[in-house]
């Protein structure tokens, strides 16, 4: 069985578990409340050009001709610009099939057709009402299930011909654009050995991140071979090697600076508006183009999220072992794939669940669908699958008369288990078992004050989440002592809300010994002189970048060594290192001050002895392969992080509106780097996801047009859906031996398992189940009258 | 971003008549809230807004007699802060609270609903039930009409260059009034299905339902059913049926299927009917 | 056509050139740099771009500049000014009530507005004041323990 720890070499020695000392407050705080913080739209400059984009009305349509006659005419125009203008450019983060703009046909409504440009909105505006499209609608393909029939229109008719950077194991002359197999085991053999298969389909709707501050970017080309852009977005190194390769120039011939992004969760991730700004500012040199989206763009118009449905065949023996599983995962994709391949992957690695099932079949799909396309969002593939399996489970208990916590916690991963990938499981992947009870054992010690005309339920789940990402994906940071001994450090990673700077400032201050004060973390990003970072997705951020500032830190204190080697006269290996001080091993009496070697130490006479400590760290994975196309088995995840959550709700009988009384997690964090921004990870995550449980859904029309791109019909929650609830957190802490100081990534883990949570908890007060989200009042409501076990 | 127009702010009723004479493009504005939502994403809009926020004609509430004169600018914030709706119309101060959210009342205004006419505005069924009247002013003066024939259909009331003055309600016939709304989520939405039940003081009861047909639904069956007294299990089933067979809502809706809106409009009545404290909190009646 | 308008914004004077079909929101932040007031939808709908017009909170992206015309406008650069701001903020900071910072003004806007009315609001007040704000990061938790402390 490979080791994933095969290669990993810990920090040892100086860097033993410590206390992180806490932030007062975060380093962004006092800017974002008196609203001096900077987002991408507070940043403007003098001759500016907006870009108005005229979008696809149609889901499915050939372009058949575009008439910029009358808009030519508006004065004040600076530009027009159509796909006609397209040359070569190919939008290619894995798949080469999207370009900046369509050109002989859409794709999804809210494609760009064409892009107006000027200084005065209102006339860009006026122009852009003026084009004239020519279309021939063809039919759409909304979602997977359709797309994969023998007679859908194909979204792509070539898929062959894209350029692809990994084998993404498509079907040609089909929709599907990826496929990811998992085998393991015998899984014929358990289904005919099995007393019951259990077989249930969970249909997981797209929904939208909704990040309250859309989607905007500024490019300049300075020369026509460099540009500039300011974006908000989680992945700035990306954005620029993927404009890079569309142009076919250097990586270094572009810059990307991010600042505060408005929310993230995985739609600022990758790529979305930045490659078509960079591509519509080439055509006016020298002159800062902005695009920025309006709500109902970023709902159209970018990335959007999940859409999944999944078929699970699951062979038990009488007792609630489950002795094979077969999974069938079909992703409605959205018209371009590139943003979802790797989702298709992730979840297909944890459509398991955290249990050990020896024999596993599982078939992932990536499918073209005629929607927008499908991007990263918290959770990363992991919220579609635990819907299905954490239901599953719940359903298996109730076929075969059992406690479904027995049935969990007899399958359940633990030290020695093998998972899905083939990875053995440690005791230092965590305590699922002790964070599942902690859930358990509170849901039953709360005590519901039940009221007349409603009725009461609580529900559980498990819950297994690993990163899924590139095998070279690194991090890095640069760490400079200043003369007063002060320091400064950079490092990779977006600030969009995690507390991101913040914790690496805890984690410096650890690693350095020194007060939180002498710290700065350099905010901002600029691929020009930050140091890189792949992208800040997956939750990785606190392990990644925080590895690369204990690397640096690392060389800094053996560089601070070196120096006081030199004016001590004591070898380096007799120093240790104390933060404010570097101190004999034999004698501590004898030392120097940091502060007065960090630059060198100057002596009276001006001699200047050793040299200034700066330092550059970096972090790579160790260890990680692509998994077997055939088996999908190998190294392909980092680390594991395990949890549980659960829901406590009333259900109005009359009206089947449910509210929340309780909402609950324990996760296994290794360690908690900063209690009071775990807690508000946590939380986030789980209040995002009770929208995917509860309301959420992008909904389409007829001819594939998105019908709620709008806060008015997409509901996501409200301070009073929250007001009256109680929420707790629990941290465990096991540590995660490739951490800093043993911490895990949670950013996203909040999200996992409360759908199926919810899902539960409703067959606990109704005796109904669910299998479509969201679980609208509506659905409930049907449901319950339908087959309750009520009389309504 | 609205496209260009020209915008004026008249203090007299007679310059908006002026104003609508001389310009066949224009459009009246009052909290906005509705009209500013529709240019923003209009491909043409309005080349004139006549803002009418300053006609102090059309504000205030006050009592006159028997009857509750609410302006047509009266804002939500206004409706709900009023100790003399709350006394006496109370259906209107549970609509003003249901409505929007805090920001969103301050500026919009009952006039505004009541013109904009939408199926389940807030302002449509209580109205209707409580046999509210409207004013009209015109060029040749005042008239007065019963809602019903104002609001005719969805998006739709009598208005010809004219201006709706206020909304007025008789207290003595209305002796009890309770209005609910179901919504998606508990902060700010649109009403999905919403219903209004007045006991008038003759002892009758007058129920209306919104977003199940084009303008808020009256059924005389359904009232004469709950007019007579001693309403059990059975008369909810036979409410239902009867609204089962008479109203077939939108199937396009976004908000709620046709089948789940006929269930909650009686839902909701159940619960007018607890206000009024005519059904204890025994579901089933 | 422009016109000018006459105004006040944060206690300052104002004589600007405003198109009518300019949004208060797009005056503060396209025309005056006050980019503290912030836009997530344009309609209504989120609450990031509260401001207060004659001490009542609006909603400026559906409020006309010329709208404000002989009224007074505060947003949150103003606010720094005001003796509640010390104590929301520092109830953000102890409850950690911020995350991506994009709806932190609106809230901080909705609940000064919320002070202003009463200093000892109930939980059906604070409610009112909060229930049209939309927060995508936090899951409110945090912002709802901000306001109970400030009212504490
Ligand atoms: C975020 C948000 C939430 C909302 N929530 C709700 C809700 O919960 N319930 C609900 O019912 N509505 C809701 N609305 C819709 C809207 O706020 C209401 O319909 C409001 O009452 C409209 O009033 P107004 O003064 O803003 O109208 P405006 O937008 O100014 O006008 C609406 C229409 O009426 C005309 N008009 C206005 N006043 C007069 C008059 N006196 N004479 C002649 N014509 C006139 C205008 O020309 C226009 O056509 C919401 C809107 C938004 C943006
Ligand atoms: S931007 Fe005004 S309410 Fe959202
Ligand atoms: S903190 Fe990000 S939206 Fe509220």
């Amino acid at each position: 069985m490979q080791n994933r720890h095969l290669s990993l070499k810990y920090i040892e020695g100086e860097f033993k578990m410590v206390d992180i000392p806490q932030a007062e407050k975060r380093i962004d705080l006092d800017k974002k409340i008196s609203g001096e913080a900077q987002f991408i739209d507070d940043i403007s400059f003098q001759g500016m050009l907006h870009a108005l984009v005229l979008r696809s009305p149609h889901a499915h349509a050939e372009i058949v001709d575009i008439n910029l006659d009358q808009a030519l005419q508006v004065e004040g125009i600076e530009k027009i610009i159509t796909g006609q203008d397209i040359k070569d450019e190919v939008i290619n983060v894995d798949i080469g099939d999207h370009r900046p703009l369509a050109i002989d046909k859409v794709r999804f409504q809210g494609e760009p057709v064409a892009v107006v440009l000027s200084e005065d909105k209102w006339k860009a505006k006026k122009a852009l009402n003026l084009i004239e499209v020519e279309y021939n609608p063809l039919k759409a393909v909304m979602n997977a299930r359709e797309a994969i029939k023998e007679d859908r229109p194909l979204v792509h008719e070539n898929q062959d011909q894209y350029d692809r950077h990994l084998n993404t194991n498509h079907h040609p002359g089909t929709n599907i654009f990826r496929h990811y197999k998992l085998r393991k085991g015998n899984v014929d053999q358990a289904f005919e050995n099995a007393d019951k298969i259990i077989e249930n389909t969970y249909d997981y709707p797209q929904r939208s991140h909704t990040q309250m501050e859309p989607h905007g970017a500024i490019a300049k080309w300075t020369t026509d071979q460099e540009m500039v852009m300011y974006a908000s977005t989680q992945s700035p190194f990306f954005v620029r090697t993927t404009i890079a390769d569309m142009f076919n120039i250097s990586d270094t011939n572009i810059t990307v600076k991010a600042g505060y992004l408005g929310g993230g969760f995985g739609g600022k991730s990758d790529v979305s508006i930045e490659p078509l700004t960079a591509f519509i500012a080439k055509f006016v040199p020298n002159k800062y183009v902005k695009l920025k989206l309006d709500r109902e763009e970023a709902f159209n118009a970018s990335l959007i999220a999940r859409g999944a449905e999944v078929n699970l065949k699951t062979a038990v023996t009488q007792e609630g072992k489950i002795l094979g599983e077969k999974a069938s995962l079909y992703f409605s994709s959205g018209a371009y794939g590139s943003t979802s391949v790797h989702i298709v992957t992730a979840a297909g690695h944890n459509s398991s669940g955290p249990y050990e099932i020896d024999n596993m079949e599982v078939d992932s799909y990536g499918v073209y669908t005629n929607t927008p396309p499908v991007g990263a969002f918290r959770g990363y593939g992991h919220p579609e699958v635990h819907w299905a399996k954490e239901r599953q489970i719940h359903l298996i208990a109730k076929e075969l008369d059992l406690n479904e916590h027995q049935v969990r916690l007899k399958n359940m991963l633990r030290p020695g288990s093998i998972n899905a990938l083939g990875q053995e499981i440690e005791e230092e992947n965590g305590d699922l078992i002790g964070c599942y009870e902690k859930i358990k054992k509170k849901l039953d010690q709360i005590e519901i004050d039940k009221k007349p005309g409603k009725v009461y339920g609580k529900g559980i789940a498990a819950i297994m989440k690993s990163p899924v990402m590139p095998t070279n994906s690194a991090a890095s940071a640069t760490l400079r002592f200043n003369e007063e001994g002060t320091v400064d450090i950079a490092c990779s990673g977006s600030e969009m809300g995690q507390g991101t700077k913040t914790a690496m400032k805890q984690i410096a201050a650890a690693g350095l010994k020194l007060p939180l004060e002498k710290i700065k973390i350099k905010e901002d990003i600029s691929t020009d002189n930050s140091p890189y970072g792949w992208q800040t997705i997956g939750s990785t951020t606190t392990w990644k970048a925080g590895r690369a500032v204990m690397d640096a830190i690392e060389k800094a204190i053996d560089k601070l060594k070196e120096n006081a080697e030199l004016l001590l006269d004591i070898e380096k290996d007799k120093l240790e290192y104390q933060g404010e001080k570097i101190v004999s091993k034999d004698d501590e009496n004898i030392y120097v001050k940091t502060e007065d070697i960090c630059f060198g130490h100057l002596s009276e006479n001006g001699l200047v002895t050793g040299e200034p400590v700066q330092t550059y760290g970096t972090y790579m994975p160790k260890g990680l392969t692509y998994t077997d196309p055939e088996t999908g088995q190998g190294n392909a995840a980092a680390e594991w992080t395990f949890g549980a959550q659960g829901v406590v709700i009333e259900i109005d009988k009359e009206t089947g509106e449910l509210k929340l009384l309780n909402m609950m997690m324990a996760i296994d964090a290794g360690k908690v780097i900063s209690p009071k921004m775990a807690r508000g990870q946590i939380i986030g995550g789980m209040v995002q996801e009770m929208g995917g449980a509860l309301t959420e859904e992008l909904k389409y029309g007829k001819n594939g047009e998105m019908r709620n791109n709008s806060f008015t019909d997409y509901k996501i929650p409200t301070p009073l859906d929250l007001y009256d609830a109680d929420l707790d957190v629990f941290f465990f802490e096991t540590p995660e031996p490739i951490g800093p100081f043993g911490a895990r990534g949670i950013a996203e883990h909040g999200t996992v398992g409360i759908t199926p949570a919810f899902g539960n908890a409703i067959s606990d007060a109704l005796g109904i189940e669910m299998f479509e989200l969201p679980l609208s009042r509506e659905k409930i409501y049907l449901k319950m009258i339908e087959e309750g076990d009520l009389d309504v | 971003m609205f496209s260009p127009f020209e915008y004026k702010r008249p203090e007299t009723i007679e310059e908006v008549f002026e104003l609508l004479n001389q310009n066949d493009n224009s459009q009246i504005v009052a909290g906005g809230t509705d009209l500013l939502v529709k240019l923003r994403e209009a491909e043409s809009s309005p080349d004139f807004l006549i803002d009418i926020k300053e006609l102090d004609e059309l504000k205030g509430i006050e009592q006159e007699n028997n009857e509750i004169k609410i302006g047509a600018l009266t804002t939500i914030t206004e409706i709900k802060e009023n100790k003399l709706i709350k006394d006496k119309l109370y259906a209107l101060y549970q609509a003003a609270s249901e409505f929007g959210c805090y920001e969103i009342r301050n500026r919009a205004t009952i006039g505004g609903n009541v013109v904009h006419a939408s199926p389940g505005a807030e302002y449509g069924v209580p109205l209707f039930a409580l046999e509210a009247e409207v004013e009209v002013v015109g060029q040749n003066g005042i008239k007065r009409l019963p809602i019903e024939e104002f609001w005719y259909d969805v998006g739709r009331v009598k208005l010809d260059n004219e201006l709706l003055k206020s909304i007025i309600i008789n207290i003595d016939k209305n002796e009890k009034s309770s209005y609910h709304r179901l919504s998606r989520v508990e902060g700010m939405d649109l009403a999905v299905v919403n219903t209004a039940l007045v006991k008038r003081s003759d002892n009758k009861y007058r129920s209306y339902f919104g977003t199940v047909a084009r303008t808020p639904y009256q059924n005389k069956k359904i009232d004469a059913i709950l007019s007579k007294e001693n309403f059990n299990k059975k008369s909810f089933k036979k409410i239902q049926d009867i609204i089962n067979e008479s109203v077939s809502p939108r199937s396009s809706s976004l908000r709620a299927s046709p089948e789940y809106k006929k269930r909650m409009v009686v839902s909701l009545l159940k619960k007018c009917l607890r206000d009024i404290g005519e059904l204890g909190d025994d579901i089933d009646g | 056509m422009a016109k000018e308008i006459k105004t006040t914004i944060n206690n300052k004077k104002y004589k600007i050139e405003v198109p009518p079909q300019m949004t208060l929101l797009e005056l503060l932040r396209e025309k005056l740099i006050m980019t503290g007031t912030k836009e997530g939808c344009g309609n209504g709908e989120c609450g990031a771009c509260t401001v207060l017009l004659n001490d009542k909170p609006v909603r400026s992206c559906i409020v006309l500049a010329h709208e404000i015309e002989g009224k007074e406008v505060i947003t949150i650069e103003g606010l720094k000014e005001t003796g509640d701001f010390k104590e929301i903020k520092e109830a953000f900071i102890a409850e950690d009530a911020v995350q991506c910072g994009f709806c932190t003004p609106g809230f901080v806007m909705a609940i000064k507005a919320l002070l202003n009315r009463t200093k000892t609001p109930t939980d059906e007040e604070i409610k009112e004041a909060l229930g049209g704000h939309l927060c995508r990061c936090t899951g409110y938790e945090s912002i709802h323990k901000a306001v109970k402390r400030l009212v504490k």
